[in-house]
């Protein structure tokens, strides 16, 4: 009767166990998604800013048809170096934002693109003898603004200003510190149920490290069944925001943490089956051995 | 005494020890047990965000779009020199979205371009594009074209009252008689909404020494000739 209700116990005990590590892992897999380097790893690693450079290549030769002013003034003030460095530095700021950081007001440096445009628009008025003018002065303005608008538009691949526009940053920054407190809580709280099943199980020895072993294999197993899963239909690649730019991050950054999450959760789950086979193995010997 | 028998049960108790198979058995039952708690918890939260999820991974296509965005553009041959039996009343046909549907000839500004069906980035790079929202030529309505004024539509401002202009298309040729010059806004839709009467609406950008113009020049043309191919010409 004993024996029924103390294995009960554990069995509760490790449920528990395995359901405080799968909440670590998940909130530990959120707050590491938060990092700036995330992000910035797959700008270089997938060369977005070339896609970028592409993208506002064909968007200015396709306001030439309208404006007349030749994709060559804005694109030979750009560089895809130039891109990335701005890329990298934009996307910092809205993690560092989502950190806690108190703003995230984003300005690139376009001075070179500004004088370009200027000097286009001062040669073209010499070459047709137009003598500047407030509508011309009004105009430079305008098409300035609308350039810096549009590359600052392509560069943001991970939609980070659309997010802020909609108040999801600040719901994200808000609730971040929760995110990383439970982690560690959830640690905490795995510690010291794998603290209990040991002293519990006072059949000594071996048998010490099953049930902590049961709860890990279980936490692992899991979680590397739905991202298996996820992986293996590949089902992130039916994203339905097709833009390139937009496409290639996105995908990028939820196929990394799915791969991210289940390494770490086939980890937990090798280890916890280590733990097993070792407690029956070792166990064995030790009843030989007595 | 009493004491100690209890604390021998107790350890003795938690000492039982467990056959092979149960021990191997226990860890994948206690994890079907955390699935099956998992599932029942997650189920109503997954309903709620099914949705969502859908919309956001909906898509089929498991590539980036090509550089047309997926637009898919058919090139067709339009017969400017059609010789074959004809009718005063004919049907048009809807083209699909990204197909060149007619020629459009202006012989008084040395005019000669495709006209496609649908309006986006793409086709005004290869012609003039006439809005879905606006009727066909032939159909009895408003039959609205525009194009780039650095391109194809660079001498549209040219035009005058009387001159004529000419629609091919693969059901037949229509040929119109400019009668209004227009001038609007970019904002004012008046010369682009559908009209009862068949005409011809052509508009382009005016065309400004720097950056794009808000205002829209162009012209509005009246029918003096509908001729439409016989259905078994027109479907050779």
């Amino acid at each position: 009767m004993k024996t029924g209700r103390y294995m009960i116990v554990r069995i509760l005990l490790t449920v528990l166990l395995t359901f405080s590590m799968t909440g670590y892992l998940a909130c530990s897999a959120v707050t590491s998604l938060a990092r700036p380097s995330v992000c910035t790893s797959i700008i270089k690693e997938e060369k977005l800013a070339e896609k970028v450079y592409t993208a506002l290549e064909k968007d200015f030769k396709e306001a030439y048809n309208t404006t007349a002013i030749p994709p060559e003034t804005y694109m030979d003030a750009i560089t895809t170096e130039w891109l990335e460095a701005e890329m990298c530095h934009h996307t910092e700021l809205y993690m560092n934002y989502i950190n806690g950081a108190e703003s995230a007001v984003y300005e690139a440096d376009f001075t070179a693109l500004e004088e370009s445009i200027t000097a286009f628009f001062y040669d073209y008025a010499e070459s047709i003898d137009y003598e500047p003018d407030d509508v011309f002065e009004e105009k430079l303005s305008e098409t300035i603004t609308n350039a810096e608008k549009k590359i600052t538009q392509r560069m943001d691949a991970f939609y980070m200003q659309t997010l802020q526009a909609n108040g999801i940053l600040p719901k994200v920054q808000k609730y971040l510190p929760y995110v990383t407190g439970l982690s560690w809580g959830l640690w905490g709280v795995s510690i010291v149920l794998i603290g209990l099943l040991v002293v519990l199980e006072h059949g000594g020895g071996w048998r010490r490290i099953y049930w902590a072993g049961c709860g890990l294999f279980g936490a692992g197993a899991l979680l590397t069944a739905p991202c298996a899963y996820i992986l293996g239909t590949d089902a992130i690649s039916g994203f339905a925001i097709k833009e390139p730019i937009v496409y290639t991050a996105i995908t990028s950054l939820l196929e990394g943490a799915l791969q991210w999450f289940m390494i770490k959760a086939i980890v937990f789950g090798a280890i916890g089956l280590l733990l097993i086979i070792l407690s029956v193995i070792l166990n064995k010997k030790q009843a030989k051995a007595e | 005494m009493k004491k100690k028998t209890k604390d021998f049960e107790h350890t003795a108790a938690q000492r039982a020890p467990m056959s092979r198979s149960v021990q191997i058995l226990l860890p994948v039952l206690i994890t079907m047990l955390c699935a099956g708690i998992a599932i029942l918890v997650l189920m109503r939260p997954y309903e709620q965000l099914h949705t969502y999820l859908n919309i956001a991974f909906m898509d089929n296509m498991k590539n980036p779009v090509d550089e047309n965005n997926g637009l898919r553009i058919v090139e067709n041959e339009i017969d400017t020199t059609y010789e074959g039996e004809t009718a005063s009343e004919g049907e048009a046909v809807i083209p699909a979205f990204g197909e060149q549907y007619a020629m459009l000839e202006i012989e008084a500004i040395d005019l000669s371009v495709p006209v496609y069906w649908g309006s986006n980035a793409q086709l005004l790079e290869r012609g003039a594009v006439q809005t879905t929202a606006s009727a066909v030529a032939g159909a009895g309505g408003n039959a609205v074209i525009d194009a780039h004024v650095n391109t194809f539509f660079r001498d549209l401002n040219k035009l005058e009252t009387g001159d004529t202009v000419t629609l091919y298309t693969q059901y037949g040729r229509f040929t119109y008689e400019v009668n209004q010059l227009i001038e609007f806004k970019e904002t004012d839709k008046k010369y682009v909404l559908p009209t009862e009467e068949e005409q011809l609406t052509l508009y382009t950008c005016e065309m400004q020494v720097f950056g794009s113009s808000e205002i829209r020049i162009g012209a509005v043309c009246k029918p003096t000739e509908m001729v439409y191919y016989s259905t078994e010409v027109a479907e050779q």
